[in-house]
């Protein structure tokens, strides 16, 4: 909008300088005008008014001096006041005005034989107004010798029609010129509102389009022919933190993991070929991360057809790889819950079918130790029969742990004692860490509020971290012998602040590396020997973990241990 | 190629005949321009001779610039035009004489030695362009005469008196010359006489 203002802005003071323009140029013309009449024209017309006026002058003026030089003649003032009048009776046709208004003689008395000053005759009006007057010389027709001067005091009426006239069509000129300056200056205004219009709209699209291309979640560099980067949309520079001041005039390719990319024999390629369309390319992010783009590139040609840059459109499709790397996760996933479902419902059906010779067993070792009970025999034989009676219930609680862990999985989220599923989980373990002479440690704080969980896939979790810790700890025991002891702790308990739920499996095992760290929730990936790992377990894990909307954070040191945690939150209470 | 010769025989032929019209017609112009500058020329000089006697009348010397015979001697001083200076001559000895003193016209040509064997009251240049203008000027100004010449720029080479011609006739003084030559004209004349150089008058 501001753009638009101060387009419009813009425009107005255009249309200002333009009339401006205008009133100066019809200033100067007017001035012209005004000067050419006021230092040429009339001037020029008064000068010619003083030539024809000496003429005429002239012409009667040869009366008065054949009168003058008449010196015999009788009544000679008389002829000279009449020839004078006779002058004087001449008149401007067009306006009726005498020609000559006054005549004044100056004569001589040297040359004219007459007593001095008796022939100075000054005839016509006293105060002749609006005249020029022109001296005229008086000669004599005989000896041609200078009688005087006859002072002819002429009407500037025929000049003043004449400068009327001419002044009339300078004023119609000059209003003409205004006409056409008026009209010229309308017709322009007129264009330059129209222009003004097309203007804005084009400023309007031009917006529009910018705001368009600005809001697209596409790539869009403009490259020079070199591979350099001239223009970059904000949402590229955004994707790869960086501001448009960084990435402006640096080669594309230094973004690049694929860094010959628009350099040497890959542009010579891209010249012939006009174009590259959709490949997939790595970036590299200012943090170091990658973002992956769906890559088109195009040359940009000018009118000449000549080579003048390229313009790339990438579209950031890091989420749908990761989608895409999450659906493989994930079939994998089930893949395997297949297999563990199958293998489950294979341990349901041999938990049941061993129930019954168990029960027999049992039975039957009942039987002996009441025999022996009642015969009050405490040889080795009735001792034995108590092993077998508790070994027989031992056989018939891992039985039974198995057929729950069997059940067919609901998926089934509900508010639960997450104490329950870890006993459960625990009670497979227990035994072996105490024959393996591993240390199971259980801090579990029993008075904790219910979390929204799924009790089967807190078990498998458990029996996971369980699993994997008994492998570090036991390694590590191979590797290292007498002095360790290798001990697992279970903790579970409400972190005060948060109030969350924090279970933990910590173990002081081999550990991981960094890099083994960084990938050990990845499927597929595994540290053990070929053979005694899937590399799916922490995998699943984390799938669990995140399906049921808990956080899992792992921690480890390279020879010292590693340590599970896994945030839940509690069921609001209400 | 005959066509070609033909059109080529034609231009040729139209192109001498354009520079034969131009030439006539440049000729022409020439001669109408000659003549009219002779018709000009004659116009000055009858012109001059109304105002000549105007002159000698205004010098307040001239009477004693009679010859030993009591006549007042002028010249006319043409170079190879006696004809014209024969009709000045005549013209001039119609007016008989000036302020009183008979008039005596001579007439001499610019290179003649005879010019300068007499005492004129006055020098009449009878024809333009006198190629020893400069020596007849020079000459009036030593006896202290008046040298007129009616012919247009005559003044600005040292001419005391002429005339200027505009919407009216007016005699035309050069006011250098006249202070070299002493020459004392009636200040009457001098008002209403056109001056060389041009002064302002207030």
């Amino acid at each position: 909008m501001n753009s638009l203002r101060s387009f419009f802005n813009r425009s107005d003071s255009y249309h200002g300088r333009i009339t401006l323009i205008f009133i100066l140029l019809a200033a100067i013309l007017e001035g012209a005008l005004v000067s050419y009449w006021l230092f040429a024209l009339e001037p020029r017309l008064r000068a010619e008014a003083s030539a024809y006026s000496q003429a005429l002058s002239t012409a009667q003026a040869q009366i008065l001096a054949f009168e003058i030089a008449d010196e015999h003649g009788r009544q000679r003032e008389e002829k000279l006041n009449l020839a004078m009048d006779k002058i004087l009776l001449f008149r401007v046709p067009q306006s009726d005005k005498p020609f000559t208004k006054k005549i004044r003689l100056e004569l001589d008395y040297d040359v004219v034989d007459a007593p001095d000053r008796s022939l100075d005759f000054s005839l016509g009006d006293d105060d002749p107004s609006y005249c020029i007057t022109v001296p005229i010389a008086l000669f004599s027709p005989t000896s041609r010798e200078l009688l005087g001067i006859a002072h002819f005091s002429n009407n500037l009426d025929v000049i003043e029609n004449l400068e009327s006239e001419v002044r009339t069509k300078l004023t119609l000129a000059s209003a003409l010129i205004i006409l056409l300056l008026i009209v010229v200056w309308l017709t322009i205004s007129s264009l330059n509102a129209r222009l003004s219009n097309y203007a804005s709209d084009l400023a309007r699209a031009r917006e529009i389009t910018n705001k368009t291309i600005a809001s697209l979640q596409d790539a869009r560099i403009i490259l020079t022919p070199t591979g350099n980067i001239a223009e970059i949309n904000p949402y590229s520079a955004h994707i790869l933190g960086y501001n448009e001041k960084e990435i402006l005039g640096r080669h594309l390719s230094e973004f690049l993991k694929e860094s010959k990319l628009f350099r040497g024999k890959h542009l010579e390629t891209f010249i012939a070929e006009k174009s590259l369309a959709n490949t997939e390319l790595h970036f590299v992010n200012k943090d170091g991360s990658l973002t992956d783009m769906m890559f088109s590139a195009a040359m940009v040609l000018d009118p000449e057809g000549n080579f003048n840059g390229i313009i790339c459109i990438g579209k950031d499709i890091t989420a749908l790889n990761e989608a895409k790397r999450e659906i493989e996760d994930k079939q994998t996933q089930m893949i395997h819950a297949g297999r563990l479902s199958a293998l489950g419902e294979m341990a349901t059906g041999i938990a049941h079918e061993l129930n019954q010779p168990l029960y027999i067993i049992r039975l039957a070792a009942d039987s002996l130790r009441d025999y022996f009970t009642r015969n009050a025999n405490e040889a080795i034989e009735a001792t034995d029969v108590n092993k077998i009676i508790g070994q027989v219930e031992r056989a018939t609680t891992i039985i039974t742990n198995m057929r729950s862990f069997g059940r067919a999985d609901t998926g089934k989220m509900e508010p639960l004692n997450i104490t329950n599923p870890l006993h459960l989980a625990l009670s497979f373990f227990r035994e072996q860490f105490k024959k393996s002479n591993l240390v199971l440690r259980e801090e579990i704080d029993t008075n904790l509020p219910l979390i929204k969980a799924n009790a089967q896939k807190f078990e498998q979790i458990v029996i996971n971290f369980l699993s994997n810790a008994r492998y570090a700890v036991s390694t590590r025991q191979e590797s290292e012998g007498g002095g360790y002891i290798p001990t697992v702790v279970i903790r579970l308990y409400q972190d005060e602040s948060d109030r969350r739920l924090i279970f933990e499996v910590e173990d002081n095992g081999i550990g991981m590396n960094a890099q083994e760290l960084d990938r050990c929730l990845e499927p597929f990936f595994t540290s053990k020997e070929v053979g005694r790992g899937t590399g799916l377990g922490l995998s699943i894990v984390h799938g669990l973990v995140k399906e049921m909307g808990m956080e899992l954070v792992v921690g480890s040191s390279l020879g010292k241990g590693s340590i599970f945690r896994i945030f839940m939150a509690p069921v609001a209470e209400g | 190629m005959h066509l070609i010769k033909g059109k080529i025989a034609i231009g040729k032929t139209s192109t001498w005949l354009c520079i034969c019209s131009m030439l006539l017609i440049c000729l022409v112009k020439a001669s109408v321009a000659g003549q009219d500058q002779d018709t000009h020329s004659a116009r000055l000089l009858h012109a001059g001779l109304d105002l000549f006697p105007s002159f000698l009348a205004a010098d307040q010397q001239i009477a004693d610039k009679q010859d030993n015979d009591g006549n007042l001697v002028i010249y006319i001083v043409h170079h190879n035009d006696s004809r014209t200076a024969q009709i000045v001559a005549t013209r001039l000895l119609d007016i008989k004489k000036i302020k009183g003193v008979p008039m005596k016209v001579v007439i001499v040509r610019d290179d003649d030695d005879d010019l300068y064997s007499l005492q004129p009251a006055g020098i009449f240049i009878a024809q333009p362009h006198l190629p020893h203008l400069a020596a007849v000027v020079k000459y009036g100004k030593q006896k202290s005469i008046i040298t007129f010449s009616p012919f247009a720029g005559d003044v600005t080479l040292g001419v005391a008196g002429s005339i200027a011609v505009t919407a009216r006739i007016l005699p035309q003084v050069n006011t250098t010359t006249l202070a070299d030559s002493k020459l004392d004209l009636k200040p009457f004349f001098l008002r209403i006489a056109s001056r060389y150089p041009e002064v302002e008058l207030n």
